[in-house]
Order: structure tokens, then sequence, then C-alpha cells
């Protein structure tokens, strides 16, 4: 399931952000590469620990905290800390690859499966062409997706997927990925739609409806069965 | 309530946002922590928190075998972390000790880390210091270049640590790799001619492999009293994060210094001489070394429980002549508080030769899982431990006649004197020795009976055996007899039990009972067969704490009250003529212990530790005239406050600032061998401060500023009947050090 999330980082928040982010210590993006994808990265990226790339993480995270959506669709049990990277003049594309499954952060204290890639873009689509993120959604089906700054778009880690190469301007996004508790995608987004049916249904009937009632015992039960916390 | 109604939110949001905490940073130096989200009541974990060059606060310890929280260990326990010891420049373990409170030092045949107390306990140096839980038995200078944090539990504790621990332990956690690349450098600078580097390097070499490296190398001329100390520690781990994690590491250090030299008491007080010039002579020495490999597997099995195995063996020397001066006369006249100046008279006497050599082996394993029995859940905890321990000790032999210290004038300090006479250093022989083997079980389980409620229940069975030696010379030198002495304890019991009530994720309250014991020949002496023949010394603690998280887990407080007693202590009476001693001694020491540690908002981080010993008292002794009047007396190097402090401020993204305090109420030597305080001379009161500033160059490089005892306050730091030790002197130092 590919999921576009609407103005995530407010107008305002994004500005901010890449104020911050454009004065960063930028460099080659091979260094958090896998081997194969080594091969086909081509962009740069803030060092993770650099104080520019802290201070969008807090923001990121804040935006993330306040989206219901996101948290319907990714049932979050580790959210990896936003990475940034940025496509443009040399470095400018990103080839098909898949994410690595585990994402080792620093320190060595934790890791992350990655269930679900997210990718929040930074840059107004008028700022560049090309750079369109390319997902493949099952075999020979692909999305592609470019977004206003602050919208995100949520795939599964599973997919391969590139970036188009930008060909004017530069593409600065904020990607990361997230472990689930629920580890299976079929299993995610049955979840996700019976959170936002019965969303609609509570809308029209209230929580008090003994239908209701039960119905959210069956997707609390559900979880209960699905989720490792 | 009027309006359009709030949209609805979906379950999982609902579930989830409100659980949520994302865990804020410092402005500047603390690393990138996950997010992570978890169902209520859970508080969201800040990683990177066991990163202890980070933070001075850790909510993890391995001071109780396996890993633990903070919270499940039912007595009192103090952390100095890594970053502590960075930002107050703590270089050896013996400064990073006089950060924690209640620990006090002796001065014997010259200051290393040598007998220290804790809660008016001795906390033998061939016993209670460990290294990653294994004993550390020399007494020679510990550098803290490969330390990732210091970890002191206070009150009796052979249920986990065998033999020992009376008044507690001190474990020193080194350095291991990490999945990350990580460099960290500094080079250091500053008064006395001190120049010193450090690297910390760790690499991550492939998917689940990382080798860490640490180098240190310090020189120091402080005005006579040298410091020459150079350490290496490579690491390497393979399976890191998998079911089946190993590691091996090596481990060297060596020290050559010339130590401070021993001052007389003048007027009933520490001497009055600045803590800066020195009245040794450069015949002086304190040598010492550590060298050990190390090994370790660590299995994780698939429910979440983990049994690790350690495996070190290593050899620990240390070889000290040093000096003591005391006060003749001024101008003719007797020397006073009153009238000492440059032209006091100093004579100098020359402390007994010591030198010892330690060679042990050890393999520990330790198991810790989770289980649901009875519908309880239980963390059990179990484990074994085997130790080979041999130890050396030498004389001067008896026909090298020793050169005298000539005596020399407090105004010419550094006098470069050459001994007096033929004997420019000790010829070492063989004084005795000894071989040991022991073994040792533990189990412990921790029954959660409701969601509040726990209790503890552990027990330790260890058998020790040891063979001690003597070596007889006559005059010219032929060795003419070796004695030996078997010691033999097949069965030894520790226990401890404890409950633990939990309302919340932020608090935890305790009551425990733990008990320790020591046998003849437990720091590796000689022990004569009287010795042998008696059984045990046993002790005991009890203690009510509590362990409080604030400010969301940011900030937490910890406080013991306790009672921790010598019950049955070995009394050598002079007129007793048995084949083995009694055990009619008794002392207690009772108090309170607080600790505050964390963040106290995004920019200021606190330490505190503090210490009140209102009650140590020598309860019942033996029937000699000294030991019968040393009944009811305080018991010495136990003084009733000792505190220490520490505060960061950081001021802008570039700036920290910070500064700290240690110090501790009146304190007083042993008096002779019973264990009471000296009434004839004292080291009074003091608080020594540090201070500290750090500038960020550029994201990796930082300059750091640092002034020690900033008032060249001077105290009696280790205190001996006839003489004191003063802490150092002011010392300032500047860092410069590259982090990326």
């Amino acid at each position: 399931m590919l999921l576009e999330l609407r103005a995530v980082l407010a107008p305002d928040e994004v500005a901010a952000g890449r104020r911050v982010l454009d004065a960063g210590p930028w460099s080659d993006g091979r260094v958090t590469a896998g081997e194969q994808a080594m091969l086909s990265k081509r962009n740069e990226q803030l060092p993770e620990s650099c104080d520019a790339a802290r201070q969008v993480q807090q923001l990121v995270l804040r935006g993330l905290e306040r989206n219901a959506e996101f948290f319907s669709a990714t049932l979050p049990r580790h959210i990896a800390p936003p990475l940034f990277n940025r496509y443009s003049g040399e470095t400018n594309t990103f080839g098909d690859h898949v994410d690595a499954a585990i994402r080792f952060l620093p320190g060595g204290a934790m890791r992350v499966r990655t269930d679900i890639s997210c990718t929040l873009f930074l840059s107004e689509p008028d700022e560049y062409d090309g750079g369109e993120l390319v997902v493949e959604e099952a075999a020979g089906i692909t999305r592609r997706v470019k977004l206003r700054a602050g919208d995100m778009v949520v795939y599964p880690g599973t997919s391969v997927h590139r970036v188009e190469p930008v060909t004017r301007g530069a593409r600065v996004a904020s990607f990361f990925w997230i472990q689930s508790m629920v580890r299976s995608q079929e299993r995610r987004r049955l979840l996700f739609d019976m959170d936002n049916r019965l969303r609609d249904l509570r809308s029209r009937l209230g929580d008090a409806d003994p239908a209701i009632v039960g119905l959210t015992g069956t997707y609390h039960n559900l979880l209960r069965h699905w989720a490792d916390v | 309530m009027s309006g359009a109604p709030a949209p609805l939110l979906p379950f999982g949001a609902l579930m989830l946002a409100a659980s949520v905490g994302w865990a804020q940073e410092a402005p500047a130096p603390a690393p990138t922590t996950v997010a992570q989200v978890e169902f209520k009541p859970v508080l969201v974990e800040e990683r990177g928190e066991n990163h202890g060059k980070d933070s001075l606060r850790t909510k993890k310890t391995s001071i109780g075998k396996g890993t633990q929280d903070l919270r499940d260990i039912p007595q009192s326990v103090n952390v100095i972390t890594e970053k502590l010891i960075d930002d107050a420049r703590l270089d050896t373990l013996k400064e990073a000790l006089h950060y924690t409170a209640g620990i006090t030092f002796s001065a014997t045949e010259n200051g290393t880390d040598q007998d220290i107390r804790i809660r008016g306990f001795p906390a033998a140096t061939t016993g209670d210091l460990l290294i990653d839980g294994m004993r550390d038995p020399s007494q020679y200078e510990r550098d803290t270049f490969n330390m990732e944090r210091i970890e002191v539990m206070r009150g009796s504790a052979s249920m986990i640590f065998g033999r020992g621990s009376t008044g507690g332990v001190v474990n020193q956690v080194t350095k291991k790799p990490m999945l990350v690349d990580q460099m960290d450098t500094a080079v250091q600078a500053g008064t006395g001619g001190l120049v010193r580097g450090t690297v910390d390097f760790n690499k991550r070499t492939g998917e689940e492999t990382a080798l860490r490296l640490n180098a240190m190398a310090t020189k120091a001329g402080n005005g006579g009293a040298r410091v020459e100390r150079n350490g290496i520690a490579p690491s390497y781990s393979w399976g890191l994060g998998t079911r089946n994690e190993f590691n091996v590491g090596l481990f060297h250090l060596n020290t050559n210094n010339v130590p401070r030299n021993a001052v007389g008491y003048l007027g009933g007080n520490v001497a009055p001489t600045n803590p800066l010039d020195f009245y040794g002579t450069p015949s002086d020495s304190m040598d010492g070394s550590a060298t050990y490999a190390s090994a370790m597997h660590l299995h994780r099995f698939a429910g979440g429980g983990e049994l690790r195995t350690q495996l070190r063996t290593g050899t620990f020397k240390r070889a000290q002549w040093s000096s003591v001066a005391r006060f003749g006369t001024t101008l003719g006249e007797p020397t006073t508080r009153g009238n000492v100046g440059d032209a006091t008279i100093l004579t100098r006497g020359s402390l007994t030769p010591r030198k010892d050599k330690y060679d042990t082996t050890m393999l520990q394993s330790d198991y810790s899982n989770q289980f649901g029995w009875f519908g309880l859940r239980h963390d059990v905890l179990a484990g074994i431990d085997v130790a080979r321990e041999e130890a050396v000790r030498f004389q001067n032999a008896s026909w090298n006649v020793l050169g005298t210290r000539p005596p020399t004038t407090v105004g010419t300090p550094d006098d470069g004197a050459t001994l007096t006479g033929t004997g420019r250093g000790p010829l070492y022989r063989e004084s005795s020795n000894y071989k040991g083997r022991s073994l040792g079980l533990y189990a412990q389980d921790m029954v959660q009976l409701s969601p509040t409620w726990k209790v503890v229940g552990g027990v330790r069975w260890d058998r020790f055996q040891a063979t001690t030696g003597q070596l007889t010379y006559d005059t010219a030198g032929a060795l003419t007899g070796r004695p030996t002495t078997e010691v033999r304890f097949p069965s030894l019991w520790s226990y401890r039990a404890g409950v633990l009530y939990q309302p919340d994720a932020a608090s935890s309250y305790y009551v425990s009972y733990g008990t320790s014991f020591n046998t003849a020949a437990d720091t590796y002496q000689f022990t004569t067969q009287q010795n042998a023949n008696t059984p045990p010394e046993k002790s005991r603690n009890i203690e009510a704490g509590a362990k409080l998280d604030w400010l969301d887990g940011k900030l937490s407080t910890r406080a013991a009250i306790f009672r921790t007693e010598k019950f049955h202590e070995r009394t050598t009476d002079a007129d007793f003529a048995g084949t083995a001693f009694t055990l009619s001694g008794q002392r207690h020491s009772a108090g309170i212990e607080l600790d505050v540690v964390g963040r106290l908002g995004p920019q200021w981080e606190v330490y505190v530790s503090y210490s009140f010993i209102p009650t140590a008292k020598i309860d019942a002794a033996g029937s000699a005239a000294n030991a019968q009047a040393s009944i009811g007396q305080r018991v010495g190097l136990t003084p009733r406050h000792t505190a220490a402090a520490w505060l960061g401020y950081q001021v802008d993204p570039q700036w920290r600032v910070a500064g700290g305090v240690h110090g501790a109420s009146e304190n007083f030597a042993l008096q002779g061998s019973t264990g009471a305080a000296q009434r004839t001379a004292r080291a009074g009161g003091y608080a020594s401060v540090d201070l500290m500033a750090e500038y960020k160059a550029t994201p990796d490089l930082f300059v750091q500023f640092n002034v020690n005892n900033v008032a060249n306050r001077i105290y009696g730091d280790q205190l001996y009947p006839g003489f004191a030790i003063q802490g150092p002197g002011r010392a300032a130092t500047v860092s410069v050090a590259y982090r990326y």
C-alpha cells in the first residue's frame, strides 16, 4: 500500500527546515547505501548526527506526532531517526534498489527493521525537473510520486524503487524507515481500512452504538493478535 | 460545549499518539535517539542513554551480573559515566571515585588506589574492585581511558560477588566495540607539565562486526611528583546484535611514577604545605602494570534470555618506594602552625618498599531469563564463576641496607636530593606467596507478585581454598624455610532478600537484606594457621530506599537509608593462645545516601552524590587493652558527610560550561590496628571546586578548559596515623578533542 499524506509539515515549517538544511554540511550519499545500492546511488546526504540534521529531525517528528492518519496506517513501533538527502547537479539520481532490511542506528544500541519506507518532500515540485520517486507496487505496476513540499509518501520497504535523475534545480527530502508493530503489509492494510471505515461509522452513529463497540473490540482484538510490542 | 464537534481520530492514532514520546535532545552533544512508540504505560526508552559519552545518567547497569534496570536492584548504586569522566578530567579511577559519596582513602606505603573505604568498611583493592565484574587484584594506578563507566554498589553483596564486598564494590566497565564509525581523539596540555593524549577509535568492519581501539599516553612533571602512564586496549566483536555475540580484547597499562610524598601532621591537622610542592626524592618510585586478555560470548535466547560467558587471564604488578616528610625545627624552635615557613626543616623518612605480582584467570558465566512459572513473572539470574589466583609479594632483602633520605626545608621543594648510603633502591626478593582457587554458584529470582510488587531472593554457595607460603632468610640472604598454611573453606553461603514496590514506571521503593563474608587470606595475603582455622568474618546490610524518575524520566533521584554491620569480626588479641582466633568483634555504620542525576530541561545537566553517616561505631572488640579501649569509638576514615556535585549548562550551541565540587567533613585516620578513629590528629573538612568550559569550534572539534581544585585547597586526601597525603593542588588543562 502506497499512501500519500498531505501537509505533514506546514509551509512555514518547511521554510524553516529548508533554511537549516540548505546551510548544512552535505556529503556523498553512498555512506549509508548497502553494497548493491552503492553502485546506483548518486546523491548527497547530511551526516546523521550533525546539528542541522538533528534540528530538522525534531521538526519532522513533531509533524508526524500530530498526524493521525500516519499512525493509523503505519502502527509504528520504532521510527529510525529521519535522514536528509539532496539530488542536484552531478549527484542527481538513485537507480532501482530495495532498502536494506535492517537499519542499524548509531551507537549500535538499536536496530530497526525497515517495514515501511517514508519520503517527506521538502522542495516544491516546480523547484526542480525530474526527481520523481518511482515505486514498483507489484510486478510491472509502478507509481510515480512527486509531491508538494511538506507532503509525505509512505510505502512498503519491500518495494523496488528509484529516484529519477534531477535535470534542473535541487530536490531536498527527508527519508526514514519505520518498524511497524504489525509486520505484514496485508494485515496493516486491513487494520487501516477498518479503522477508516469505523471512523466514518462513528461520526454517524456515535461511539456508544453497540455495533460500533463490538467492531471497535474486533479492531483491538485483531491488533492484539497481530501486533508485536 | 459549543462549536463544531472535533474530528474523530482513528483508533490507531488514539492509541499511539497519546503514548508517543520523542526523545528531546540537548541542543548540542547528545546522540540521535530513536523516537520510540509504545503502548502506555511503558515509558518511551531513550536509546543511546547507555552511551555514557553523552549523558551523566544511565538507566541500565551490569553491576548486578547480567544487565538490569537500576530500579530493579534493591541496593544503593551510583554510576559515573564517561561523560562525567571527560567533563571533570577524571583521568584515574581514584580521581573519579572522589565524585561518588561515601568513599574515602587510606594512605599506606603510598597512594595508589589502595585501601578504599565505602561506608567505613574497607573495599579491599584486592577483591572489591572489579573489571567487568571480575576481580582487579593489584594496587596500580588505574587510568580511566578504557572505561565506559564506573559503577559503585554499596552494601554487602557476597550473593553476587563472592568473598569480600562488606562496604560494597566498584566495577569498572570497559569500552566495547559498537556498530558505528566513531573517532574520539583528544590531546591535553596543562600545568605541572601535563601532556596527555587519548584515542578512542571505533570502526564498524562489517554488517555485524566492529573493532574498537583505545590508547592513552600521559606525562606530567608536577614539580617532581612525576607521572608517566601509557596504555592500549584493542577489542574486536563479531555477531553484534545477533543471537551469538563474541568479543576478544587485550589490555595493557603501564605506569612509572614518582609518587607524591606523604607529610606528617602539624598541630593535630593536615600540614599547611602547598599541595603543589613535592618533598620526596627522585629515587621515589611507584610502578605498576596490568596486562590481560579477555574473551566474551553472549548468547541471546529467543524468549529474551541471555547467557553471558567471560574469560579473563592476566598479570597485575606494582612496586613502590616513597617518602614521608615530617616537621623538624624552625630556626631552632619546635615547628608550629604559627611559625612554619620556608626555613622549617623537614626530615624525610622512607616508607617500606612494596612489590607484588598477581596472576589471575577467571571464568564467569551468567544466565538471565524471564519465566512465567505458576502464572507469575520470574526474572531469574544464575551463574557460576571459577577463579585461579596467584600472588607473590616481595620485600627488600635484609642485607641490602637502603640509603636514607636527607632532610630538606619547606622553602626548597623538589631539591633533587640523592640518597645517603649505598643502597640506592630496594633489592626485592620473594617474601610470601599465595595460590588459590575458588568456585561460586549463585541463583536469584525476582518474582512479580502483582503489577506493583516484586520480591527478590538470592543465594550463593562458594568454595574457597588456598595455600599461602612464607619465605624466611638468614642474614646472609640464604633461604632457610618455606612454611605454608592451607586455607580451606569448603562451603560458604551468602544471601540476599528484598521487596520492591513499583507503583508506576517512574518509581521504585525497596527494602533489602544482604550478607557478605571475608575469609582468611581473602586478599591474597600470607596467613597463619590460627587465622586459617578461624571461620570467615560475616557482615550484613539492611537497607530501604527509593529510586524515582522525574520530568518524563530525564531526571533520576535515588535515596537509601542503610545499616551495614560486621557482626563477626576477627579479633587478634596479643594474649591469645589457641588454634583459632575468635570472632568477637563487631562494628556497624548507619546513614543515608542520596543521588540526583539527569537533565533539568534541555540546557542543564546535574549530578549529585551525597552520603551522611552519623553512626560508624566499634561495638565489640577483643580483650587486648587497645581493642577494649576502642569500644564505642567512631570508626576511622568515615567522615559524617561526603558529597560531590556536578552541574553543566549549555550556554549556546557552541559553549557549554560546567562546575563541580567534592568534599567531606572532618576525617580521621585509623588508630593502630583497631580501626577506631585516631584522636591525635585530624583532617579538617574541605570542599574542592572544579570548573570546566567547552567550546565547540566545528561540529567535530571541541576545545575544553578545566581548572581542578580552583582554590588550591589543602586537604587530607589519604590518611594514616602518622601522616597524610594531600589532595592534588590546583591544575589547569586545555584539551582539544576531535570527535565524529
